[in-house]
């Protein structure tokens, strides 16, 4: 054996172990001498998750799944996930396990979970978040295709029987009277058709009514629109401003005359006690005379009294009227 | 004589008896091989040699059996993923198919044919020269220094020149799909390790150092037992190569049913 053979056969054997372990190494996805962070998560379920499956974060590759084990009591599944570089998860940090792909490739993808509402990720206690310095996350796991595919199939069944029992159902009594059903709407078909064309005349002169107070509409938005161009134009022109003027000075004036008004009112108010006190001397006034006190209460309480009076009165106008035909009879005018 | 109705009956007894005897030879062989181990002093000086014979020089063979089958692989991976199923099926097909099963296998097979047919041949024209006698006659045990080196040799180096021929199938699957496929290196790495499991390379090295077993015990076996000359030499090689050759492929159904 010669000493080239003898390095010939050491090269051989390192290469080879060499290959193994970095081969090995490279493909289950580990770095050799860069940093790597672990995280651990827990599930109830992991599908089809599988060790050396990606891990990903925002749609990036981050790192590898490895061992998956099942929790001592039996109650949940953790997944150490060797995850390449510093890694902090966020506080409200998920992981959800999901198809990467129709071909049975799963992988697991950090999520914040507060965008999945409907998601209900294992909750892990808060005593249990970090354990030996390592993050534990709780997981969420995507129904699995083939769950999918089940339900499909239920859908399937379920539509089989469905058209099943349609067959059934369609038989030649129901085709008949689909028949005579038809025969009917052809019927209403053509009695609809006679009324349209009966109505259709009216529907012309409604049409006609129509047109013509669309064009009314139309001759009244040409006006609208003129008003608004004026006013366009009112507003360019400063005319608005002149207005505006004005009516602040008719505000100044309505101040002055609503001052006028308060005086008035304050003087309305010592008239109106004036008259309260001119009423109540009325009053009196008027019990009295109701109580037949006075010339006018004995006037209304006796009627002879008034009767008399009236004859008095007729004798005065007769003797105005014999007055004024015949003065020199009453007045004479002497001079000297 | 006997009647020639019985004759098919015979047959059958012979076959029997001889299968039996083979059995036994080879128990004898294995016990005697086990037995030899501690004669360290006489095996242990003539290792490195069957390594090299078993080992480094049956690496062109097995990395040109590799290098081509990585590259049909890949080709015959393109071909039939078609449709709808994603370009990176490719490095996942070569990746798996080399390590679990074409590699060991197809490195098994041609060692079979060079390193188990080598040794029987060799066992087997000492055996008819009666140079095996000869050292049986010094007192020189002939298992140790005969077989128990190259079963050793074969042991240690097959896992060698598999890993090897796996690593270099793989790669010649990747430079295709680079060159010939219009595929990228980050989709055949995908691929690759997209299905990786650690538990695939221990696979191929248990079958490995089983098909090391087989070859060197196989042909140490067909070799020690030459009888017949030089026409005997040459059947023992030849029946070398193909119980070898039947017994990778039983090795293969087996290991597959109880490992995977």
């Amino acid at each position: 054996m010669t000493p080239r053979r003898e390095l010939l056969v050491g090269s051989v054997i390192l290469a080879s172990g060499v290959v193994g372990v970095v081969g090995t190494l490279w493909l289950q996805g580990r770095g050799i001498g860069r940093t790597e962070t672990e995280v651990h998560v827990l599930v109830s379920d992991v599908g089809q998750l599988a060790q050396g499956n990606a891990v990903k974060f925002r749609g990036v590759s981050i790192g590898r799944v490895g061992p998956i084990e099942v929790e001592p009591a039996g109650d949940a599944v953790r997944i150490h996930l060797h995850l390449v570089g510093e890694f902090l998860p966020a506080p409200d940090a998920g992981v959800v396990l999901a198809p990467e792909s129709l071909f049975g490739d799963w992988q697991a993808e950090i999520v914040i979970r507060s965008r999945f509402p409907n998601f209900a990720f294992y909750e892990v206690p808060p005593n249990r978040r970090i354990q030996g310095g390592v993050h534990v996350l709780g997981g969420f796991t995507l129904p699995d295709l083939s769950r999918l595919t089940a339900v499909a199939d239920e859908v399937a069944q379920n539509l089989a029987v469905l058209t099943d029992r349609f067959d059934k159902a369609f038989s030649d009594e129901t085709a008949a009277s689909l028949a005579q059903a038809i025969d009917n709407m052809e019927e209403l078909t053509a009695t609809l058709k006679t009324v349209v064309e009966e109505e259709s005349s009216q529907i012309s002169g409604t049409a006609e009514r129509i047109r013509i107070a669309t064009e009314e509409i139309a001759s009244t938005l040409t006006a609208a629109r003129s008003s608004i161009d004026r006013l366009d134009a009112m507003l360019a022109s400063g005319r608005v401003d002149s207005i505006l003027d004005n009516t602040v000075a008719i505000t100044a004036n309505f101040r002055g005359v609503s001052g006028d008004v308060t005086l008035a009112v304050d003087r309305l108010e010592s008239t109106l006690t004036s008259a309260d006190s001119t009423m109540a001397r009325l009053s009196r006034i008027a019990a009295r005379v109701e109580a037949g006190e006075g010339s006018i209460g004995r006037l209304l309480v006796d009627t002879t009294l008034a009767l008399r009076a009236g004859d008095l009165l007729e004798q005065m106008s007769s003797l105005l009227d014999d007055i004024r035909a015949n003065p020199r009879k009453y007045v004479r005018l002497s001079i000297f | 004589m006997t009647h020639p109705a019985l004759e098919p009956i015979q047959s059958v007894g012979r076959a029997v008896l001889a299968l039996v005897r083979a059995v036994g030879q080879g128990g004898y062989l294995a016990a005697g091989a086990v037995r030899a181990l501690r004669n360290t002093d006489i095996w242990a000086p003539h290792i490195l040699t069957q390594m090299y014979q078993i080992g480094v020089a049956s690496l062109p063979i097995a990395l040109f059996v590799a290098m081509f089958t990585g590259i049909v692989l890949a080709l015959q991976a393109s071909y039939t993923l078609t449709g709808g199923v994603p370009a990176y099926f490719v490095g996942t097909l070569v990746g798996k198919t080399m390590i679990l099963e074409l590699g060991p296998v197809l490195t098994g097979l041609a060692l079979a044919g060079r390193v188990g047919g080598s040794i029987a041949a060799e066992l087997g024209t000492m055996r008819v020269t009666e140079q095996i006698d000869a050292l049986e006659t010094l007192a020189y045990d002939p298992l140790a220094y005969l077989v128990v080196p190259r079963v050793a040799a074969g042991l240690l180096m097959f896992p060698v020149v598999v890993a090897l021929a796996i690593a270099f199938g793989v790669v010649a699957g990747w430079v295709t799909s680079m060159g010939l496929l219009d595929m990228g290196s980050a989709q055949f790495v995908k691929g690759l390790k997209i299905f990786f499991d650690p538990f695939d390379v221990t696979f191929a090295m248990i079958k490995s150092v089983s098909f090391g077993l087989i070859v060197t015990g196989v042909g140490s076996f067909f070799g020690f037992h030459t009888v017949g000359g030089a026409e005997g030499v040459g059947r023992a090689t030849t029946r070398a190569v193909v119980v070898s050759t039947m017994l990778i492929l039983v090795l293969d159904a087996f290991w597959a049913a109880v490992l995977l």
